[in-house]
């Protein structure tokens, strides 16, 4: 199993932990900050919120919900309570995400 | 942001901005990060790169630095969004080729089948032939009271059909016969997914129990013998 971090170039403040089985399967992922929509089992919806998925058989990774141990404020403490939750001990320790390349937006 | 959605169903969102007397109009990354994220980093293997650059490309979009981009004069503004918004889902549908979307093999489904009918199992036995043939046999079942080796025949395709038999037969015609008789041989056909003819079926049966899927009664009967 692995885990990983992906960051939104646009927004630091928005970024997603995921807990990876086998290399390919998302067992959950929690995404900061993010947009989503359930379709299978509610019409819930999430609009630049934070929200968890959770695989199941039916819905894959496509269930979403709103988490309640997710408390903190920081990065690495909400990493620290995602491994938690997933019954993993964690010691990692992530350094402060990079801020936007200058330009990068304007090359586009 | 799109009511249209990423596999996962968060929502596509795309950014526009002008650039000179241009609007472009991207997806900013996010559906490299949502492939990124699932297992599928794009930029570390050149397959899927190429694949996601020519996906794009069908629909005018470039990827500049892990970003579908399209730009054009503003009175385009509509189509270079459904453009770029097509290019997204088009690119982010490759996770469905990802292993996690496969069905179960059928190895996997007979594995299942043997535990819910609680019998021990030995999986992937090595067994030399008498011609010095290294074989590995997916199964060795104890249910009854002596052990059977269980081959499984799942071809991948009707034009394998022929080539599984054979294989299979070629195999159990070589494997000691005083120390696993034809009753301690089965072979179990996957026949839910494709025919197999009765020729092959009889030419197995010279060398092994043949059983079929769907008739999981006969299989239960020929492991507990």
């Amino acid at each position: 199993m692995r885990i990983a971090v992906t960051a939104s170039c646009l927004d630091s403040s928005r970024y997603t932990f995921a807990l990876l089985w086998n290399k390919c399967i998302r067992v959950r992922a929690l995404c900061i900050g993010g947009s989503h929509t359930n379709k299978h089992t509610n019409d819930e919806r999430w609009f630049h919120k934070t929200h968890k998925h959770k695989w199941s058989d039916m819905c894959q990774e496509r269930f979403a919900y709103s988490p309640t141990d997710i408390t903190a404020a920081d990065l690495q403490m909400r990493f620290v309570q995602f491994c938690a939750e997933c019954g993993i001990a964690c010691k990692a320790a992530i350094g402060p995400l990079p801020p936007t390349p200058k330009g990068l937006l304007d090359d586009l | 942001m799109t009511p249209y959605l990423y596999p996962d169903h968060d929502n596509i969102e795309l950014f526009v901005r002008e650039k000179g007397d241009l609007v472009m109009v991207s997806d900013l990354g996010e559906t490299l990060r949502y492939l990124d994220g699932a297992g599928m980093d794009v930029y570390a293997n050149p397959s899927l790169l190429y694949s996601v650059r020519r996906l794009a490309s069908g629909y005018g979009v470039l990827l500049d630095s892990g970003v579908l981009v399209k730009g054009g004069a503003p009175e385009t503004a509509g189509t270079l969004f459904f453009d770029v918004l097509s290019a997204t889902k088009s690119v982010a549908a490759m996770i469905y080729g990802n292993r996690s979307f496969e069905p179960a093999s059928f190895n996997e489904e007979v594995a299942e089948f043997l535990q819910t009918n609680q019998m021990a199992v030995e999986r992937n036995v090595p067994i030399t032939g008498r011609s010095g043939t290294p074989y590995v046999i997916p199964f060795q079942v104890r249910a009854g009271s002596v052990p059977v080796l269980l081959k499984t025949v799942s071809p991948r395709t009707r034009g394998r059909v022929r080539d599984n038999v054979n294989e299979t037969h070629r195999m159990w015609s070589d494997i000691e016969d005083a120390t696993w008789g034809k009753s301690q041989r089965v072979s179990l056909l996957n026949d839910d997914s494709l025919p197999f003819k009765s020729s092959g079926v009889a030419i197995l049966e010279r060398v092994s129990t043949v059983c079929r899927w769907t008739e999981p009664r006969s299989l239960r009967a020929a492991l507990a013998a």
